[in-house]
């Protein structure tokens, strides 16, 4: 894929961290610890109630990178991401990610909550591009 | 006899601790679009899909391999590299192996290499999971 054919920032992804979608994601990844899935478990620890699961958020930026370079940008595709903040539950969070300016196919992405602006995953995303003549 | 809890000591950089195998069935992929969404501009049956899928199965082959664990672990760092995406259908053999373990500020980090192959031996990811573990 041709670096030139990237956008400079991802379309972004959105989603609203809902009850039943935390559920769903334990189903699909098989993590059922409590602190995602047992409201009155999770009121008696640190983080005070559930959260949601880390990986979770990743699905966003996959939407983003759809959206955005479709399926060949998958392709060898690296993501490399810190997670920083919990994730909690009825959270409006948006994913998205900006082109590094001289560092062809490399993205600084993020996931952050609308309600602060504040993130809750930042990293970088780098597609395998190639120079066109 | 009740298996041992895996502690931080336990682990050896450098060996492998199992290997685990899943399909990517219609239920996994009908769990990605009731969280994600139904429609193809979702991603749905797509590339998104695939991606989230491969990363679900990276968690299905660590919890399941590196267990029992202490209460308490908190991953604090996802790499991934994705080589190809699954197909519907497939199945994903993952082999995790610990490649790293360092004490830092009195915190006890685990990095966890997960390999994905699918069908006729393809290449699929390569994630890392950086986890503080608890005990």
């Amino acid at each position: 894929m041709d670096h030139h054919d990237l956008p400079d920032t991802l379309v972004p992804a959105r989603m609203t961290v809902s009850a039943a979608a935390i559920a769903a994601y334990a189903d699909l990844t098989q993590d059922f610890n409590p602190i995602h899935v047992d409201a009155t478990f999770a009121a008696t620890t640190a983080m005070g109630g559930v959260i949601a699961h880390g990986t979770m958020s990743i699905g966003l930026i996959w939407q983003s990178l759809q959206r955005s370079a479709g399926a060949e940008a998958f392709v060898d595709a690296d993501l490399d991401i810190r997670f920083v903040k919990p994730v909690r539950l009825a959270e409006t969070l948006v994913a998205s990610g900006a082109r590094r300016a001289h560092e062809p196919g490399v993205y600084d992405v993020w996931v952050r909550a609308v309600a602060d602006d504040s993130d809750r995953l930042v990293g970088s995303l780098t597609l395998a591009t190639s120079t066109s003549a | 006899m009740k298996p041992q809890v895996i502690t931080f000591a336990d682990f050896q950089p450098g060996t492998a601790l199992g290997v685990h195998a899943e399909s990517y069935t219609p239920a996994i992929a009908a769990a990605w679009k009731s969280i994600f969404g139904q429609q193809s501009e979702d991603g749905a049956g797509g590339p998104a899909e695939a991606a989230s899928v491969a990363m679900a199965l990276t968690m299905r082959a660590y919890l399941t391999v590196a267990s029992p664990r202490p209460p308490g672990n908190v991953q604090g760092r996802q790499r991934f590299q994705l080589h190809q995406l699954p197909r519907l259908g497939e199945t994903v053999s993952s082999v995790v192996h610990c490649i790293g373990k360092q004490v830092k500020r009195e915190r006890l980090y685990v990095d966890l290499q997960v390999q994905g192959v699918g069908d006729n031996g393809r290449s699929l990811f390569t994630g890392v999971l950086s986890v503080i573990w608890a005990a």
